[in-house]
């Protein structure tokens, strides 16, 4: 029971912090240009009005059900990763899986709005989810080489062990320990976030907005929910995985919040990449930082 | 009397024929059956007494004496098993061929009649003298035939005949005057009577003859310009007959020539053989094809005459031989360039088992003698062995690409010869025959893989695989033809295979299925290229696999160069190391639920040839694991990434095909107990997902007849359940959890990190991720984007298209939620297999842990099911009632899109992917393949450049020929 | 190809959370990205630091299927205005229309073009109408402030007169473009 109160309270929780974290990058941002920017509520207000929206299309099947794989991918990474290393409550469902699993339950969400984005007919929908895919090949690349140096490094591929490995003050996290890998793990971050100057999917000056351009009202209400889920998740997952876990609610906050002002301030002084370009960055420099820790690991 | 009927019969006839009035051809052909039925039945019963049928012993004779005295005055004639075994070859082809000479050259009987007298002469003669009677006599009513026949260029054809009978005629009497001044006596067997000087001398000339006559290179231009030019009919009848003569009267001479040491012949033969297959590589003209099949077999003769003695020797020239002229006789009756190169579907089918035949392909009975004597070779000559499997390969090359030029100009009409397909059917039925002797070699014990658990996991995916293929067989498109016979024979003899005892049971079960599987891929329309390619890898990977199992004596037991052999013979069929050249060819060819099979069922044939070679070489390891799993991981990498650049959905199934076998490479390299877990629970994933991608294929391809990309997109709406099933079979083989794909790669990567491998494994996640390319294209591509107006007739796919859909996906689902029900079994059956390194997953209820990583697949499943379940309802009963909208009311800068085709994005669909990698060098899988195909095309015209087409050139090659031996032995003594 | 079903006309039901929906209505306004004339150089610095917009939760959407307001930037022609119905059917309810500059409200300078519309609100069903040729962004500013107070008394309901008046709107429309070749429902 206290699971299940525990699942509903960091679903509730993280979509709360998610918004907000949201509303905050977009003052931040707002503040970088100096402007004044929206309320940091500005996201609530936003998913609230698309969530009352009177009318909405769909355009088939898998256009509906989309925004469901979309929260349900967030939702399921959010409860695979333990949240609070103290309160084995919010561990959720981190017992049924490694980080392997982690990785690849990433792409359900991911794959169900790419399915969503086709079935809407739209050819720049199409196009976004063409460079997304491309991009999402190649910094994962980066991203499961600096994991499997991490989990070979600690000798487990279970999260809550690469946590309780990095508990011993912070020079324990796997940030020192594994430089490397966490660079290329945290240039992979970017691209992840859809932060510049890897926002090619999402550009909106040249395919209006991607993927999700044809989807309205509720639709498009759930959708800024999971992102905001699922941006939680990864942040949650990032920590866990570098920056020693977080031992109280309130380091999980700080630390999260800290690691989530990264890509929006880098991403707010950027152009935007070529697709391309994205893609050859992502194969030679993180990969290649990454690669030195794995190999660090080996010898 | 018998005997004296069967040999002389025909002469009878001749010289009746000649007597009748010229106006008379029916009486005349009457005559001439007459004749020739007798002769084949007093050579019929002569035959059987002569217990000749079961091949046991091939010498024994009788002796039939004419005249008074000793020869050369009387005629005594030593009827032998082997030679009556090829008369009665020799009548059939006769008979068989008879009718066609009736349009083209009318008043040919007497000379069809004494070419036969002089052929039956021949084999049958133990004079040197007599011999060389019947050699004039045989060259005389051939170049008479072929000048005879008002068709071919019959001039060119003769006149080479004749130079070169006139220059055997001249080095034959020098030879026949010296063995009768040093010895006195004109016997065959007064050869080995002669030493010194004089044996040399008689060797030499008697070698030329021998070689310029069977037509084995280098002196075998003349032959190959007078198949070319002589008519398909007498070309036929003269390979059944003067040239079957031939080869079976030098097989008779060669081990009596006092040359010392044999295996000079068996060089010559080797060498010959390679050159003249290369050089058949470029050839075209069906004529001149056979050509290099017949100098092929003259070299295999004289290999033969090198290295093997005795009866084993008689056997197997007089199998080779015997049934390689019936082919190549049925062959000329069935192509008849002259007139057309029609066939119907059944004449392709027909036209098949010839080719089959000379290139040596299990159950025809050149096979076994081919293998027997490669067997032969592979123990006692090695160097020889590899040379002559070269040659051989060349030989089934060209021979495929021959059969699938043909069958491309294949016509509804219905022209093949009921005469030929006659003879096909006695060849068809002699080789079922011949093999009854073979039978007691075979063994299905089941010994190569002793454990039954794993054989059984093979036996049942075999199984059903091939029934899940079976319900579509009947739902073909336009000129598709019928094909499920083909796939139950390919699908039975898979099912058997596991149960394999030895390595020939192995290797004949093996190429029955491909080759089973070869003709049903012919089916399809337009698949001619593709099945060239399928036939050359097949082939090519059959012939590694002959060659390993014959190096390590028949069984699979021994590690090094044969296990390596073998390996690689797996590595082809799967499509491996740059082979998938085949995949991407046959399978967009193949008709139906055909690529279903082979993908996902007939490639599982090289896994469980690997496990073979495994489990019996070095208990679990293949030979060079690392490297094995290195060419899966990279495999695995460039056929996604090929397959994400594929402009047509049944070539994007290839590839990915051959990528995901990749996986399988890299769990059996690793040869612990995870990554062999790996490698099994993804064969047995591989085998439900891609059939079930491969049948919604089929479905798609059903009901829009087309398979292209940009012609496709949209059909969601037409064909939701196909959409469906592919849906869970992409997200299984893109390793989403909670379905099935995704156990495989936890486990593989657990195997991976167990032992260190690291690097392997990066580049196989990497692989696994741009899966993710190909998946989303192979879905929009066809299932989303706009519907193109072309396709608004698509209608759902098939009920039996569909149903099986449906298991596989269900089984996806069931595998996908409890991996444990298969592991379960797995693991304990892969545990006891000795040898394997590593620790074995631990299984605890849903949990499976190992050293490092737990899955628990259930609770995955429940948490997805439940999470996806609960947004639906909310979803549902929230009340949001959204408006669906045509296709076309999308939100395009304020315009009315101007078509679904042209909005519809799907060509060139990864560009940027694609410009990312355009710094690497654009390595082409079927650039290489072409490359290669150049080189031995130069190797071949080089050769080719020898056999100019002028007569003056080949009397130049016999004398240099003459002079190089004569060079050659007289410094080797 | 298009949907064919006629919109169906919304009926007066005050939902729950009305009154909270509107002010977050009001809060969250996303403007389609679409210039139809000269105004829309007028639009650009309200992006800028020194108007910013995002302070009153005002966006730009680059589709209109995400949108809630369409701004009419100054003349509309006869040719635009095929593209700005079916951008406008295509933005879900509810949605509003700001009209800028005179020349929406009676042609302004362009009275007697002959390809400009003179009066806008027979084709489509303006919220506000911010005056000037061209109004400055302070006025635009105004103009939205306008709308916000209008979405949160409930009064902003040009989309619902639209609905309802469907007939007389295409009516007046299908005078305009003789080359009508929309489908009748674009939605």
């Amino acid at each position: 029971m206290s699971n299940i109160i525990s699942i509903v309270v960091t679903i509730a929780a993280s979509l709360i912090w998610g918004l907000l974290l949201g509303g905050i990058s977009r003052t931040v941002t707002a503040r970088i240009h100096g402007r004044m920017g929206p309320r940091v509520t500005q996201n609530f207000i936003d998913v609230w009005k698309l969530f009352r929206k009177k009318t909405s299309i769909h355009h088939g099947g898998m256009f509906w059900m989309a925004p469901m794989f979309r929260i349900t991918g967030a939702i399921c990474v959010l409860l695979m990763v333990p949240i609070v290393i103290g309160n084995s409550v919010t561990w959720n469902m981190s017992f049924a899986g490694d980080v392997f699993l982690l990785i690849y339950i990433m792409f359900f969400g991911c794959l169900g709005m790419a399915l969503g984005a086709g079935n809407s007919g739209h050819p720049y929908a199409v196009i976004a989810v063409s460079r997304g895919l491309a991009q999402m090949s190649s910094y994962e690349l980066s991203f499961s080489i600096a994991v499997v140096a991490i989990a070979v490094g600690l000798h487990t591929f279970r999260i809550e062990g690469i946590v309780a490995a990095q508990q011993a003050g912070i020079s324990s996290w796997n940030i020192f320990r594994f430089p490397f890998a966490s660079a290329g793990a945290l240039l992979a971050f970017l691209p992840m976030q859809m932060a510049y100057p890897f926002g090619i999917v999402l550009a909106p000056q040249e395919i209006p907005i991607g993927p999700p351009t044809e989807y309205s009202s509720r639709f498009l209400s759930l959708m800024f929910s999971g992102r905001a889920l699922f941006g939680v998740a990864k942040l949650v997952l990032f920590v866990s995985l570098l920056f020693g876990g977080a031992s109280s609610w309130l380091s999980l906050f700080v630390k999260t919040f800290l690691l989530y002002m990264y890509p929006v301030v880098v991403s707010s002084v950027f152009p935007r990449f070529r697709t391309e370009q994205s893609i050859r960055f992502l194969w030679f420099v993180p990969t290649t930082l990454a690669l030195v820790d794995l190999v660090r690991v080996m010898l | 009397m018998v005997k004296a009927l069967a040999v002389f019969l025909p002469l009878l006839g001749a010289f009746v024929n000649a007597w009748l009035p010229s106006k008379s051809p029916r009486a005349s052909r009457f005559v001439s059956y007459v004749v020739l039925v007798a002769g084949l039945l007093a050579s019929v019963v002569l035959s059987i007494r002569l217990d000749a049928w079961d091949l046991k012993n091939l010498s024994d004779s009788v002796i039939l004496s004419t005249g008074v005295g000793a020869p050369p005055l009387s005629i005594n004639l030593e009827i032998t098993a082997g030679g009556i075994l090829a008369a009665v070859a020799m009548y059939a082809a006769t008979i068989f061929s008879l009718h066609r000479f009736a349009r083209t050259t009318p008043k040919s009987q007497p000379l069809i009649l004494a070419l036969l007298t002089a052929s039956l002469g021949l084999i049958y003669s133990t004079d040197i003298f007599n011999s060389f009677v019947f050699l004039e006599i045989g060259s005389i009513s051939t170049i008479g035939l072929t000048a005879a026949c008002k068709c071919g260029s019959r001039w060119e054809a003769a006149i080479k005949a004749a130079l070169v009978s006139g220059l055997v005629t001249i080095l034959y009497l020098l030879a026949v005057a010296t063995l009768y001044r040093s010895t006195g006596m004109l016997t065959l067997e007064a050869l080995g009577l002669l030493s010194g000087g004089s044996a040399i001398l008689v060797s030499i000339l008697l070698l030329t003859v021998i070689v310029t006559e069977i037509k084995a290179f280098p002196l075998a231009g003349w032959g190959l310009d007078f198949y070319q030019g002589a008519s398909s009919v007498v070309a036929g009848l003269y390979s059944a007959t003067w040239s079957l003569a031939v080869l079976l009267w030098a097989a008779k001479v060669l081990p009596l020539l006092p040359i010392g040491n044999p295996i000079i012949y068996a060089w010559i033969g080797a060498a010959g053989l390679v050159f003249s297959q290369l050089a058949g590589l470029r050839a075209s003209s069906s004529g001149r094809i056979m050509g290099y099949s017949t100098s092929a077999y003259a070299s295999l003769l004289l290999v033969a005459a090198g290295t093997t003695t005795g009866s084993f020797y008689t056997q197997t020239v007089i199998v080779l031989m015997v049934f390689s002229s019936l082919a190549k006789f049925s062959l000329f009756m069935l192509g008849n360039p002259e007139k057309s190169d029609k066939w119907s579907g059944f004449g392709t089918i027909i036209f098949l088992v010839p080719v089959l035949l000379l290139a040596g392909i299990p159950p025809l009975p050149v096979f076994w003698a081919k293998f027997a004597f490669l067997a032969h070779l592979a123990s006692n000559f090695p160097v020889i062995f590899y040379t002559v499997l070269t040659g051989l390969m060349l030989e089934a090359v060209y021979l495929f690409r021959f059969w699938s030029q043909r069958s491309e100009r294949t016509n509804e009409t219905n022209p093949y010869k009921p005469s030929a397909v006659s003879a096909v059917l006695i060849i068809l039925l002699a080789g079922i025959w011949i093999t009854k002797l073979s039978w007691g070699a075979l063994d299905f014990s089941g010994a190569i893989i002793a454990s039954s658990a794993l054989r059984n996991v093979f036996h049942s995916l075999f199984a059903i695989g091939t029934l899940l293929c079976l319900p579509g067989v009947f739902k073909r498109i336009g000129r598709e033809k019928n094909y499920w016979f083909w796939l139950l024979i390919s699908g039975a003899a898979l099912t058997i295979l596991p149960a394999a005892g030895n390595g020939i049971t192995f290797y004949l079960l093996w190429e029955f299925s491909a080759f089973a599987a070869v003709i049903a891929v012919s089916k399809g329309v337009r698949a001619s290229r593709g099945t060239f390619w399928f036939a050359v890898f097949a082939s090519l990977s059959g012939y590694l696999l002959l060659a390993g199992i014959l190096l390590s004596g028949g069984s699979f037991a021994i590690a090094g160069l044969p296990a390596v052999l073998l390996t690689l013979a797996a590595l082809v069929k799967m499509g491996q190391f740059g082979t998938h050249l085949w995949n991407v060819k046959a399978y967009p060819a193949a008709p139906g639920t055909i690529p279903a099979f082979l993908s996902g069922t007939s490639s599982k044939a090289s896994v469980l040839l690997l496990v073979a070679v495994a489990l019996s070489s070095t208990g679990g390891s293949l030979p060079w694991g690392r490297v094995i799993a290195w060419i899966g991981a990279l495999t695995a990498l460039t056929g996604a990434v090929l397959a994400a650049m594929a402009p047509d959905y049944k070539k994007m199934l290839a590839h990915a095909s051959v990528s995901q076998l990749g996986y399988i490479l890299m769990g059996l390299g690793l040869a612990s107990i995870l990554g062999w877990t790996a490698a099994f629970y993804h064969t047995i994933h591989h085998l439900i997902f891609k059939m079930a991608l491969f049948l919604g294929a089929a479905g798609v391809l059903y009901r829009t007849g087309t398979s292209e990309f940009n012609n496709l997109g949209g059909l969601v709406k037409k064909m939701p359940w196909t959409f469906a099933f592919t849906l869970i079979s992409v997200i299984s083989f893109a390793s989403i959890p909670p379905l099935a794909g995704f156990g495989s790669k936890w486990l593989l990567y657990n195997g991976l990190v167990e032992q260190g491998w690291l690097p392997v494994m990066i580049v196989g996640m990497f692989a696994s991720v741009v899966a993710f390319l190909y998946s989303f294209r192979l879905l929009h591509g066809v299932f989303l984007g706009q519907l193109s107006p072309r396709n608004a007739h698509a209608k759902e796919a098939p009920l039996p298209l569909l149903i099986p859909q449906a298991i596989l996906a269900v089984a996806i689902m069931v595998l996908g939620f409890k991996p444990t029900l298969l592991l379960n079994f797995l693991v304990p059956a892969i545990d006891a297999i000795p040898g394997l390194s590593g620790l074995a997953p631990i299984i605890q209820g849903d949990m499976v842990l190992t050293t490092m990583g737990t899955w628990n697949a259930w609770m995955v499943g429940l948490m997805v099911m439940g999470i996806f379940g609960f947004a639906f309802v909310f979803y549902w009963i929230s009340g949001h009632k959204p408006k669906y909208v045509g296709q076309l009311d999308i939100g395009f800068a304020g315009e009315i899109p101007p078509s679904a085709d042209e909005i519809h994005y799907s060509n060139n669909f990864f560009r940027p992917y694609k410009r990312a990698l355009a710094f690497l060098p654009n390595i082409n899988a079927e650039k290489i393949f072409s490359g290669v195909n150049k080189t031995f095309g130069m190797l071949g015209d080089a050769v080719r450049a020898l056999f100019t087409g002028d007569g003056r050139t080949y009397l130049a090659h016999s004398l240099l020929f003459l002079l190089l031996l004569f060079v050659f032995l007289n410094g080797g003594m | 190809m298009y949907c064919n079903q006629r919109p169906e006309k919304p009926g007066n039901k005050i939902e729950v959370f009305e009154k909270i929906t509107n002010m977050a209505r009001a809060n969250s306004l996303w403007v389609t990205a679409y210039g139809t004339g000269c105004g829309a150089i007028e639009l650009r610095p309200l992006h800028t630091s020194r108007f910013d917009m995002e302070r009153f939760g005002i966006a730009m959407r680059p589709t209109p299927r995400q949108a809630d307001v369409l701004i009419i930037s100054g003349y509309l022609a006869t040719k635009t205005l095929k593209r700005v119905i079916r951008v406008y059917e295509q933005i879900q309810d509810p949605k509003y229309i700001v009209a800028l500059g005179s020349c929406t409200i009676n042609g302004g300078m362009y009275f007697d073009s002959y390809n400009t519309l003179n009066v806008l609100d027979k084709y489509l069903p303006v919220d506000v109408y911010v005056m000037g040729c061209m109004p400055r962004p302070e006025a635009i500013i105004d103009g939205f402030s306008l709308l916000m107070r209008k979405i949160k008394d409930g009064r902003a309901q040009g989309w619902k007169h639209y609905k309802e008046n469907l007939d007389y709107y295409r009516e007046n429309q299908k005078k305009i473009i003789t080359d009508w070749d929309l489908p009748d429902y674009n939605w």
